[in-house]
């Protein structure tokens, strides 16, 4: 490991440490009948309730940073992401049927396969539709899949728009909140566990392929020569990065630009190896995703925090027109 | 046949009988629930009748048998009902479409907004809050127009468009009683009455609106204090300077929190407040439910967990005379927190 490579980790954890340092440490405090936000020891209860959040964070920003990775190396594309190739809109449309569904049926949602299938299936259709439009000849055109991306998910969002019209205004106004995206402050136990198997498995398979992962990034053709079976690597990476999209949707609504910004924070750091790519994404979409958090948490525009969609994406937008700009990428 | 020529010219890869299947068959799906009225997703949103208690005046929607006919498409906009009372009125704000139901005027209606639950789906939508539709104002031919309009003011087309059909637009933003209060001055001078408790019917209902508003109310010396929620994700309680917080002053229950508007308040900061008692009110049983779930998860501190009751009484959520009527339900859930 290179000295670079060694301040680029320790800048990575460091990052973590502090942004969930500073989220644990800054909170609300009443204020006679009002409220302000302050520094300081948090009581017990309280304490629980932010380190839920951060490790709710943590683990969010890790599956958007690990899907992100995969969407990469899957479409040798560095600008792909869940949010810019339309998986979020699918599986936040997938996620609006099935709660206009339970509505419209005087159904629980659980019983039509609950939110996280709903995106789950949302997710995956959208991926195998912006694949297959984004394909030509000579394979996955980068340019193609893009704007594939862009046009699917701005349907899905329109479709979601319609869902939303037809349902009474305050399931609307769960799902126009839920599309800004949201963190849940109380996670359902379950969802986080669920969450966190998910992030150790796939980190763990995305670890394992790391050297088929390097390879891949190469031509079809170097890549078969180097004994990598490309289609079951290409087929694992779709479900993959399909499944730690949707349950990221599901856990807390379209969250965009982690999964491109982390992946390309953690190449420059610490090298385009998949090796240390992997768990160097992961930490920096964790770091990503709490920072996020502790930054609305300083902003108080009056009606309370910003939702943390709303702040990734004043983040990540400039990121990505600066990676498009700059022109210079490698998966 | 046509799509094998298709693709066949556009050179990509042909598509297998299971997928197009599949395709169809989503297609077809979402063509039945946007278009057919009788769809469990457009059953969902047409406006449903008012409870029974849903206002202290409100009389019978319609006669019994009159079915409602479904609303016809953009091909044949609906027209006025011939024996509609004068003055006809349309209008594009749920809140004084509540109001006017509220004081026994909905034969009068003969336009309104697609979120106006209390008049029946047989009543043409001619606009909403930010727009209008000219063919179907135009149709439903209304002497009186009320809109909410944004803080820029009316729309200048659909001020230009009821000049040309003498149409009397009244346009009221409704963010307090005080605002309910000149609502029930608008209606007055619509009908050319006088608010009189001892008038017509008309303005016996004015006159008890009016004294059931309880303006500039203040809770008593040692009122029990609440905290408002309205919404469960986010969480947004009710501050003060709201029409909700003036309704809580009338039923003589004082505000938990100081502070003005709709206020997102986090688990943390709910956790920071630890009000004594938390009602919630919502649009849906589901949303109260969601609020009380998640009220009841945050760890309080030992012995200082909040009373909590939570309903859905949707009449309360938008600033009109129907809001007022249902004042006693947020005494109720109070008294039923526990």
């Amino acid at each position: 490991m290179t000295q670079a490579v060694k301040h680029g980790w320790l800048l990575l954890l460091g990052a973590l440490v502090l942004a969930a340092a500073i989220r644990v440490s800054f909170g609300p405090v009443s204020d006679g009948g009002d409220l302000r936000m302050a520094f300081g020891l948090p009581s017990t209860e309280a304490l629980e309730l932010r380190g839920n959040a951060v490790i709710g964070a943590a683990l969010l920003g890790t599956a958007l940073a690990l899907a992100g990775l995969a969407l990469q190396v899957l479409l040798r594309n560095p600008l792909a992401e869940p949010f810019v190739l339309g998986i979020s809109s699918g599986a936040g449309f997938g996620v609006a049927l099935v709660l206009a569904s339970a509505y419209a049926f005087a159904l629980p949602a659980i019983s039509i396969g609950g939110e996280t299938g709903g995106a789950i299936v949302g997710a995956g259709a959208t991926l195998a539709l912006v694949m297959w439009l984004g394909r030509s000849r000579a394979g996955h055109d980068p340019t193609r899949l893009i704007l594939a991306g862009v046009i699917v998910g701005s349907i899905f969002a329109s479709a979601t728009m319609l869902v939303e019209q037809m349902v009474p205004h305050g399931l609307r106004g769960d799902l126009m909140s839920w599309m800004a995206g949201r963190l849940p402050e109380i996670p359902e136990p379950q969802m986080l566990l669920f969450l966190a198997v998910l992030v150790v498995v796939a980190g763990g398979i995305l670890f394992l392929r790391s050297r088929a992962l390097d390879v891949a990034c190469l031509s079809d053709d170097e890549a078969i020569t180097s004994g990598v079976e490309l289609r079951r690597l290409r087929a694992q990476l779709f479900v993959l990065s399909g499944v730690l999209a949707a349950s990221a949707v599901a856990y807390a609504g379209p969250i965009g630009f982690i999964g491109l910004v982390a992946p390309h924070a953690a190449r420059r750091l610490v090298g385009p190896s998949h090796r240390a790519l992997v768990p160097a994404s992961a930490v920096a979409g964790a770091a990503l995703l709490v920072f996020a958090d502790c930054v609305r948490q300083f902003i108080d525009v009056g009606t309370g925090r910003l939702p943390i969609g709303v702040v990734t994406a004043l983040a990540g937008g400039p990121a990505f027109l600066w990676l498009l700009r700059r022109g210079r990428w490698t998966a | 046949m046509f799509f094998r020529r298709f693709k066949a010219l556009a050179g990509g890869p042909a598509v297998p009988a299971l997928q197009k299947i599949i395709g169809l068959t989503i297609g077809l799906v979402m063509v039945w629930l946007v278009f057919d009225g009788d769809s469990p997703l457009n059953r969902g949103s047409k406006p449903q009748p008012p409870k029974p208690d849903a206002a202290q005046t409100a009389p019978e929607q319609s006669a019994p048998g009159q079915a409602a006919p479904e609303q016809p498409g953009p091909a044949s906009p609906p027209r006025r009902a011939p024996n509609s009372p004068s003055p006809a009125i349309a209008s594009t704000s749920p809140a004084i479409t509540d109001s006017l139901v509220a004081l026994g005027l909905s034969d009068h209606i003969v336009g309104r907004s697609p979120y106006c639950r209390s008049v029946g789906a047989s009543v043409p939508v001619v606009g909403d809050l930010r727009s209008f539709d000219s063919e179907r104002l135009g149709l439903a031919a209304p002497e009186v127009l009320f809109v909410q309009p944004p803080l820029a003011g009316v729309d200048p087309g659909l001020r230009a468009f009821c000049d040309g059909k003498s149409i009397k637009i009244v346009a009221r933003r409704l963010e307090s009683l005080a605002d309910v209060d000149l609502l029930i001055d608008d209606i007055a001078s619509v009908f050319g009455v006088e608010p009189n408790v001892g008038g017509t019917e008309l303005q016996r209902a004015l006159g008890n609106a009016r004294a059931s508003l309880a303006l500039g109310a203040v809770p008593a010396e040692g009122a029990r204090k609440v905290l408002l929620v309205v919404s469960a994700e986010p969480m947004l309680a009710v501050g003060t300077r709201t029409y909700l917080d003036e309704l809580l002053a009338g039923a003589n229950l004082a505000n938990a929190l100081g502070r003005d508007g709709y206020i997102e308040l986090s688990a943390e900061a709910l956790l920071a407040m630890a009000p004594e008692t938390i009602i919630g009110v919502s649009e849906t049983p589901e949303g109260a439910r969601r609020i009380e779930e998640i009220v009841r998860r945050i760890p309080w501190k030992e012995g200082a967990a909040p009373k909590v009751a939570v309903d859905a009484v949707p009449e309360l959520l938008s600033p009109s005379l129907a809001a007022i009527a249902h004042r006693g339900d947020l005494v109720r859930l109070a008294e039923a927190a526990k």
